[in-house]
């Protein structure tokens, strides 16, 4: 029996490797598959180098804080430098802090949202939402398009390439009039066709698997701690999305129709998964989640006192930021230095804690559709997958999220490192700067449990279709 | 011309028999249908939104209490990107440009909340949207309808028998063509009536130009897409031995038009040429306002410049004596200059997204969907030039409002003084309501030369293919 698999197999590889047009096509997609891995790369490094120039900015910015210290105040611009470096109410608004979304190494493979959404701010202690709503430059054409990355090869490109190579198995044996010889063996046709089929698994899903690790190879280094479960998820997730569409196409060759009618079924159910379910999905949730953007657009105002040089009006603004937040609270008498910068500080505040419940409205209702989306997954592998691949390389909504959260928490310590001092009247020192706060991806998001539930989802539709495929196969010949 | 109308009808007949395209015709209509309720609705809303945020925030400017002129220009207003009728067949970019801006003294800030951003990851694989259904699905529907029409008449062999009944290569390929036409504009044009009726309705309401005018553009564009796509398949059909093949051809190069060239050609455009980042924009602008554009005297000559031009204009020795407040003067000379150097670098990034683009624009030789999709666009006013064209009625808009405001502190106030004087409504009011119109329709078609010109390109090639092949073949006469 062993024998004769083999030389089914044998046979395949030998009309394969006669066949330039499948052989083209292999190396086609090998060729783009390579292509979308160093796409994603330059994509993701020249957002990396813009990471690098702000952070060269931000620590040369502090490195002439710290150094305004060292040197003896003797000319005006010396002095300008020290009162930059040293008075918390100058300080307070014009020391600009960076909050850089850290970019996974395998992030290049699925970009995901990282292009729609800034991966970094410069932040000081003004208002945060006058700072956090304004989006990078983008040509909107390429966003609309998206991006040519690993992901898009394997869920877009791979399924062509399997229904390619696997939509005239059986069909074609029946319309060369070959069946009727095949009949005559041993083996029976049903087996036959498997073998075939079996023989495109491995060679197409290699292929997949060998770009997959190409791309994870060149894009970070797969032993490291953190990439070790992406590397899982691409590598499965790879594996379970083929075996999906090997197991769709078993299902169609089972049912044993013309390969005009499996090409033109194969393809509908193609359009139908990567076009159509996304597409009426995305629609539906527009409709059954509405988000109106429109109030939030008016919390980035830029809001100034009425009259800087009213000392009544600064106290009143004063008094108000202490009622919301008593961490600074001094009596009314021991304001009055830098009156108008105490002002302003509590202005922005009182701004931000005024407007926070708005944006997390907002930020839920983005959640809202994400939770949605993911419970629909379930209808499309091919959104399914998507969401995996940009989970193992943070590109999904959730971490862009996490982002967020962690600013609103750093953006708090910017205010109460300067707050603190400006409010008490303290100046900030040299040894003040080895405290200044840092930037930290807070709640860093579990990749575990759901991901590999998702994973099950596509395992559990592959084996149906991949088992009904063999009794529809096996059915009409027993 | 009697033959031609038997071969049309029989064409229609053995089309109309056949279940796929019959299953097919009723999704498409039913997407179409779906595609057409969830834009109203989307439209409806977007539409109620930006009028009443329009209506707040004008309402906000006008009962803003009196304060300095240049302050009331730095609390500036806010704009929101209305959509257009059109955008509820085709919603083109407008989910990756922004929909509202903040407009200021002194900054020109980045559009905020794409509506991409407020969705999950799906949002990448695109809406459903009548534009959607017809650049996609209905070149499907036409291969299904096409793919044999030459192959099945020579597998049956009733190709020859037509032949020898005195009827030209010519005829039978006019008829195929004929017939298919007729089939999908029946699909067309009821669709496009209704359109046209509906527009009518909404002519002098919605911000969008020649309304009527557009939707009849539209109608004629797919009119052109239709016919490259049955003349296509025709072609296909009729140098292909059979079915398989010519069904296999049409569907690659469905991909490949459809998904593998407007991908490809984008992400090349945007690697060939990138963009600045906001802050590699911002630090260029900020760098060219401090040191001079070019040439041009640096800030601090310029103020001098500014200083020496209006005392030796009003024949005085210092600031103090001109009947004046030279702080409006001096900061609407400074909200000029910089405006000059936010034009050039815009243009320039301008001039970046338009050579991006015309990687994918000349990409229309190779796709004719790459010329429908962007015309499409350009006549819905969902593109980018679109999008530019608000950006700069935008400006436009905030450069009057802070003008108004810098020139009434110069006029109305002293040397000197800033908070002492207080503008009120009656200065509010003379800043008109905002107001969007988009661009001509004339203009639109000057953006896409290109395109225009690839789409007559395919169809007098795939013309002249089809003469030229049916020229080879001659009638059997008995």
């Amino acid at each position: 029996m062993l024998s004769v698999f083999k030389i089914i197999i044998k046979n395949e590889w030998l009309l394969f490797v006669r066949n330039r047009f499948q052989i083209g096509l292999l190396v086609g997609v090998l060729v783009l598959g390579i292509a979308s891995v160093f796409n994603g790369i330059l994509l993701v490094n020249s957002q990396k180098e813009t990471i690098d120039d702000i952070s060269k900015i931000e620590s040369k910015e502090f490195q002439e804080y710290e150094e305004a210290f060292k040197n003896e105040v003797t000319n005006s611009e010396q002095k300008r430098r020290y009162v930059n470096a040293s008075n918390p109410a100058f300080a307070w608004h014009r020391h600009t802090y960076n909050a850089i979304f850290s970019i996974h190494d395998y992030a290049p493979l699925s970009i995901g949202q990282l292009d729609l959404n800034p991966f970094y701010y410069r932040l000081t202690g003004m208002s945060l939402y006058y700072q956090i709503f304004e989006n990078d430059l983008a040509n909107p054409l390429k966003l609309f398009v998206g991006n040519f990355d690993l992901s898009f090869v394997i869920i877009y490109l791979f399924p062509l390439l399997i229904i390619t190579f696997t939509y005239s198995l059986y069909a074609q044996e029946k319309e060369q009039g070959i069946l009727p010889m095949l009949k005559l063996q041993t083996l029976g046709v049903d087996r036959i066709v498997i073998s075939q089929w079996a023989f495109y698994f491995i060679l197409i899903t290699a292929l997949a698997l060998g770009v997959t690790l190409l791309g994870l190879l060149c894009s970070g280094n797969i032993l490291k701690a953190d990439n070790q479960f992406p590397v899982f998820i691409w590598c499965v997730g790879v594996l379970m999305y083929c075996s999906f569409w090997f197991g769709v196409m078993l299902f169609i060759i089972g049912l044993k129709m013309s390969s005009a009618f499996n090409a033109i079924i194969s393809l509908g159910i193609w359009l139908v998964l990567l076009i159509v379910i996304p597409a009426i999905l995305n629609i539906l949730v527009t409709i059954q989640y509405p988000i109106d953007n429109t109030p939030l657009a008016t919390i980035s105002r830029r809001n100034s006192m009425d009259n800087e040089n009213d000392p009544n009006e600064a106290h009143q603004i004063i008094q108000d930021f202490f009622t919301h937040d008593p961490r600074y609270y001094r009596p009314k008498d021991s304001l009055s230095n830098d009156l108008a910068a105490k002002a302003y500080a509590g202005l922005t505040s009182l701004q931000d804690i005024h407007n926070t419940s708005h944006v997390e409205t907002y930020r839920h209702q983005v959640h809202q559709r994400d939770l949605w989306t993911k419970k629909m997954n379930w209808i499309s592998p091919a959104i399914n997958i998507q969401e995996l691949f940009n989970q193992a390389g943070h590109t999904d909504v959730c971490s862009y999220q996490h982002f967020q959260k962690s600013i609103k928490i750093f953006h708090d310590q910017i205010t109460a490192f300067y707050f603190e001092k400006l409010f008490w009247d303290k100046s900030i020192t040299q040894s003040d700067y080895k405290n200044r706060p840092q930037f930290q991806l807070i709640g860093k998001k579990n990749l575990g449990s759901n991901l590999v539930m998702d994973l099950g989802k596509i395992l559990i539709t592959s084996v149906l279709f991949m088992i009904i495929g063999w009794l529809f196969l096996r059915r009409k010949h027993t | 011309m009697k033959v031609l109308k038997l071969l049309i009808k029989k064409e229609i007949k053995i089309a109309l028999r056949q279940r796929l395209i019959r299953i097919m015709a009723i999704i498409i209509i039913l997407l179409l249908s779906t595609a057409l309720w969830a834009g109203y609705i989307t439209y409806k809303q977007q539409q109620e939104n930006v009028r009443l945020a329009q209506e707040q925030r004008r309402s906000e400017w006008l009962h803003q209490i009196d304060k300095n002129p240049h302050t009331a220009a730095h609390y500036g207003t806010f704009v929101f990107k209305p959509k257009t009728l059109l955008s509820l067949f085709d919603f083109g970019l407008d989910t990756f440009t922004g929909t509202s801006k903040y407009l200021e003294a002194h900054y020109q800030h980045e559009f905020m909340f794409r509506p991409a951003q407020e969705y999950s990851s799906t949002i990448r694989f695109g809406q459903l949207s009548a534009a959607l259904v017809f650049q996609l699905l209905i070149p499907l529907l036409i291969i299904f309808l096409s793919f044999n029409s030459f192959t099945s008449e020579k597998e049956n062999g009733t190709l020859r028998l037509l032949m020898s009944q005195h009827v030209s290569y010519s005829t039978i390929a006019t008829g195929k063509i004929m017939a298919n036409l007729l089939i999908l504009f029946s699909l067309l044009i009821p669709f496009f009536t209704l359109a046209l009726i509906f527009s009518g309705s909404y002519a002098n309401t919605d911000v969008i130009q020649n309304l009527s005018f557009r939707v009849l553009l539209l109608l004629a564009l797919y009119v052109l897409y239709i016919i490259i796509f049955v003349t296509l398949s025709v072609w296909v059909s009729m140098l292909s031995k059979t079915s398989r093949n010519s069904l296999l051809v049409l569907l690659s190069v469905w991909v490949l038009f459809t998904v593998i060239v407007p991908k490809a050609s984008t992400n090349i455009g945007t690697q060939t040429t990138p963009l600045p980042s906001l802050k590699a924009f911002r630090s260029a602008i900020a760098d060219d306002i401090k040191n001079g554009l070019d040439g041009d005297l640096s800030a601090p000559e310029r103020r001098k410049e500014l200083e020496k031009t209006y005392l030796e204009k009003y024949k005085k020795d210092s600031l103090h004596q001109l009947p004046l407040n030279f702080l409006g003067i001096s900061l609407q000379a400074g909200e000029d200059y910089a405006g000059k150097v936010y034009d050039y670098h815009w243009r320039k990034l301008e001039q970046t997204i338009e050579k991006q683009n015309s990687i994918s624009s000349w990409a229309s030789f190779i796709s004719p969907y790459i010329a429908i999709r962007n015309l499409s666009m350009g006549l819905s006013s969902t593109d980018v030039n679109a999008y530019f064209h608000f950006h700069k009625h935008t400006e436009t808009y905030r450069r009057n409002l802070v003008k108004k405001m810098n020139m009434d502190l110069a006029e109305n106030s002293r040397n000197g003084e800033f908070f002492e004087y207080k503008a009120d409504e009656n200065l509010w009011k003379t800043i008109t309501p905002f107001t969007y119109t988009t661009t001509s329709v004339k203009r639109v078609i000057t953006y896409y030369f290109i395109e225009i010109i690839a789409i007559i390109t395919w169809i007098l090639l795939l013309l002249l293919a089809i003469y030229s092949y049916s020229k080879k073949i001659k009638p059997i006469y008995a």
